[in-house]
């Protein structure tokens, strides 16, 4: 047989599964952030599965290839290593040439130290997690020293198949051995190539006769381990006894070469033959909810990779939200929940969409005019995202002041207000009138909710929490109530249509209504929640307790109050009496507001006052005698 | 229809081989659990399509479940990209015949899309023989890619 130089084939051909992108999705998103650091994978190379269609074995890749724990009995391990970038400029600007011949280097650096180690695989890779699209291009650096040229001197079909099909059963992670002048099997070390006379290879080409091009890389270790060697049989031990076969190589070596620079191939082609990077489109493999459910992810979740690593997202995702008032405030403040990633949101309003509503209120439009209004801010919220457990309920929040008409039908709206309160997280106040917020109030403090509070002047705003309700007579922060003197009553009866409607300069409500989610968000953030403290502060910044903003000199202020223990709303003796009483409470307040500043004690700071006043006045007339008669 | 356990024994000694043997089959694994085929096929004609085929076991009609993808490459700024296709007609990629096939499978793993070939009618389409049970469901099922899919049991 004539000599001819050696042929081989590309030693392997990746197949990525789907799972792989959206582990690395998953990872990139969550784990690894802007960290480009390699990492580790780990892979399988199965020779007996090699399919008819196929000229070499396969490199599979799915989720378990991040795991290196997982052990799949088929095939042969072989590691890998991840270089994801952050950008896809990164991706197509980095050398090719220079990154394959370095991790080939690597890999000859590595086998030499152990010499089942110079088979490995890299994948650099963009994750485009916008697009759903994943770039990637796989590398399986084989090398030959620059020194070495190897020549078929003659080849045939393997004789003996059993004896190394055995040994390779019997070593399933191993890729070569040596077999000695006495025809023993070793496994392929430096310190076993002294009476070698044959190497052998596990082959994962398909061709007939021709090699996989892992073979360079053992060859190449051979000689460098035995540089004075110049010929070696190669045994090339495949699935199939009848394509398994040897080889007689001449090991030629070119003077003056440095023995450690490497002629390296490597990358993967693609499916037209071409050396280009490859890319996979998930996007319209993915359930669109899916896509919609990890874009919103996604956007909060960049918050973590550098600006606010500390948020805690889930503790907002899992937070259920009541909206009492599905109005201006109530619509805005819902999209702003919903992009904070709030998942489950419950408006409460007993109107119906009229047709100034949709301009102002951006959960409606003209064509939701005449339905009821919580029913229809739930379905255009589930209309924006699919995902939200949002629901509308018709009802009548019960006002003091307002005495009681149809007391089964207002007792039932009451049962329905105690279990949406007691069901959720966090209850907002976003009505048009003081008195709608009073029971709401009483109930937070009863259930222990954080209340936030949101309400609209013309051209001002007011945003609060109500503080933490505790029997003790520690400190804490007032409610929406404190500041009054009088319990609220009915402001609505007998007004004017300006006096009744919320007349307000359109932007103020959509101010209020963001500064009162990012309260919440902030809330949610303090290790106590809703602490009584109001210099406190989370990794956001301040935590106040009220925000009154003034669109006339667009000026925003931050005050503390303190609980007031007279307070016809967060006072003991109401909270306590309202959670002994419940029902029979809250008709004496609706059907008469004195009941509860009898209750509170405010008509005994009432008359204290009056008697005051009476005094200074009184005073005031003695000093006015005084002078005349001077 | 055939048990789960004779199903699982007739994919490693019948269907795994004959996927192997097959000419347009680019790559064939079984799954961990020894359960599920999967099976990377190149289209008969098109080079731009390949099809990603999975066998695995219906408890429902306790018949063997076909669900495959249609993947399709194109080449955008020098980059080979590589996408699920959902063809306006797929009797123009397929060798439909009278199966019944849905764009309807959610993957329990990826939560995906894949179409099916529906199940319904396989005890009279490949008799109730349990032996070679596989194999004769292959030799009509398989057609759906290949006319001459057969021919893997006789060469």
């Amino acid at each position: 047989m004539a000599e001819t130089y050696m042929k081989f084939v590309t030693p392997c051909q990746s197949f990525i599964d789907t799972s792989f992108f959206q582990e690395l999705a998953r990872l990139k998103l969550d784990v690894l952030k802007l960290d480009s650091s390699t990492k580790e994978l780990t892979s399988y190379i199965d020779t007996r599965q090699i399919p008819k269609g196929s000229a070499c074995a396969h490199l599979f890749l799915s989720d378990q290839s991040f795991d290196s724990t997982i052990y799949n009995e088929v095939g042969v391990p072989i590691r890998g290593f991840l270089y994801n970038y952050n950008t896809i400029g990164q991706f197509k600007e980095i050398d090719k040439t220079a990154f394959l011949h370095q991790r080939a280097l690597e890999a000859f650096q590595r086998g030499r130290e152990n010499p089942n180690s110079c088979v490995e695989f890299s994948v650099i890779s963009f994750a485009d997690l916008k697009t759903y699209k994943f770039f990637y291009w796989v590398c399986v650096p084989c090398f030959q020293t620059e020194s070495l040229h190897l020549t078929n001197l003659a080849s045939g079909p393997l004789q003996n198949w059993n004896k190394f099909n055995d040994w390779f059963e019997n070593h399933p992670g191993i890729w070569s051995c040596l077999s000695n002048d006495s025809g023993e099997l070793l496994e392929f070390s430096r310190d076993h190539t002294a009476n070698c006379t044959s190497l052998v290879i596990r082959d994962t080409s398909k061709i007939e006769m021709v090699p996989s091009a892992f073979t360079k890389n053992f060859v190449s270790l051979l000689k460098d381990f035995r540089p004075e060697l110049e010929k070696v049989r190669l045994v090339l031990a495949r699935a199939e006894e009848k394509s398994s076969f040897w080889i007689d190589v001449k090991l030629a070596s070119k003077m003056g070469s440095l023995s450690s620079s490497l002629k390296v191939t490597g990358w993967e082609r693609n499916s037209q033959n071409k050396l280009t990077p490859r890319a996979t489109d998930l996007s319209s493999l993915i359930d669109p909810l899916q896509i919609a459910d990890q874009s919103l992810d996604l956007n909060l979740k960049l918050m973590k990779w550098r600006v606010a690593p500390e948020i805690d997202l889930d503790v907002i995702k899992k937070t259920k939200v009541l909206l009492l008032g599905a109005g201006t405030l109530g619509c805005y403040v819902a999209r702003v929940l919903l992009a904070w990633g709030v998942r489950e949101i419950t408006f409460v309003d007993n109107g119906t969409v009229s047709y100034s509503n949709p301009v102002r209120q951006p959960l409606f439009t003209f064509e939701s005019c005449g339905k009821p209004k919580a029913a229809a801010a739930a379905e255009s919220l589930r209309q924006v995202f699919p995902l939200v457990h949002a629901r509308g309920v018709e009802l009548r929040v019960p006002m003091i002041g307002h005495p009681v008409t149809i007391e089964e039908k207002e007792h039932q709206d009451f049962e329905t207000l105690v279990e949406l309160v007691r069901t959720h997280d966090v209850v907002f106040l976003l009505m048009d009138s003081r008195e709608t917020r009073w029971l709401p109030t009483v109930l937070g403090c009863a259930e222990n909710k954080v209340v936030i509070n949101a309400a609209l002047g013309f051209d001002s705003y007011l945003v609060m929490r109500h503080g933490m309700y505790n029997t003790l007579d520690e400190y804490r922060l007032g409610c929406y109530f404190c500041q009054d003197v009088v319990a609220p009553s009915d402001s609505l009866t007998d007004r004017t249509l300006d006096q009744m409607c919320t007349v307000t300069r359109p932007g103020v409500a959509l101010m209020a209504a963001s500064q009162s989610v990012e309260l919440l968000i902030s809330v949610l953030q303090h290790p106590d929640r809703n602490t009584n403290d109001a210099s406190a502060q989370t990794f956001l910044g301040d935590l106040p307790h009220q925000i009154r903003g003034f669109l006339n000199e667009f000026k925003t202020l931050q005050l503390r109050s303190p609980s007031f223990e007279h307070c016809s709303a967060c006072s003991s003796s109401v909270v306590e009496q309202f959670k002994s009483k419940g029902w029979e409470f809250v008709v004496n307040a609706l059907n008469n507001y004195k009941y509860i500043e009898d209750l509170c004690g405010l008509t005994d700071v009432q008359a204290q006052a009056e008697q005051a006043i009476s005094e200074v006045f009184d005073e005031w007339e003695e000093e006015l005698d005084d002078a005349v008669l001077l | 229809m055939i048990t789960k356990e004779v199903f699982e024994l007739q994919i490693r000694e019948t269907l795994l081989p004959a996927l192997r043997r097959w000419s347009l089959c680019q790559k064939v694994s079984l799954s961990d659990d020894k359960a599920v085929v999967t099976a990377v096929v190149k289209h008969l004609s098109l080079p731009y399509y390949t099809l990603e085929i999975q066998v695995e076991y219906s408890n429902i009609y306790q018949e063997p479940q076909l669900i495959f993808k249609v993947w399709k490459v194109q080449v955008e700024q020098d980059i080979e990209v590589k996408q699920v296709y959902f063809p306006p007609d797929l009797s123009r990629l397929l060798n439909l015949q009278d199966f019944v096939i849905r764009l309807d499978y959610l993957h329990n793993l990826n939560r995906d899309l894949w179409y099916s070939v529906h199940g319904c009618d396989t005890n009279s389409i490949v008799g109730s023989q349990l032996e070679h049970y596989l194999e004769r469901w292959a030799s009509i099922y398989l057609t759906i890619f290949d006319p001459e899919f057969s021919r893997v049991f006789i060469d």
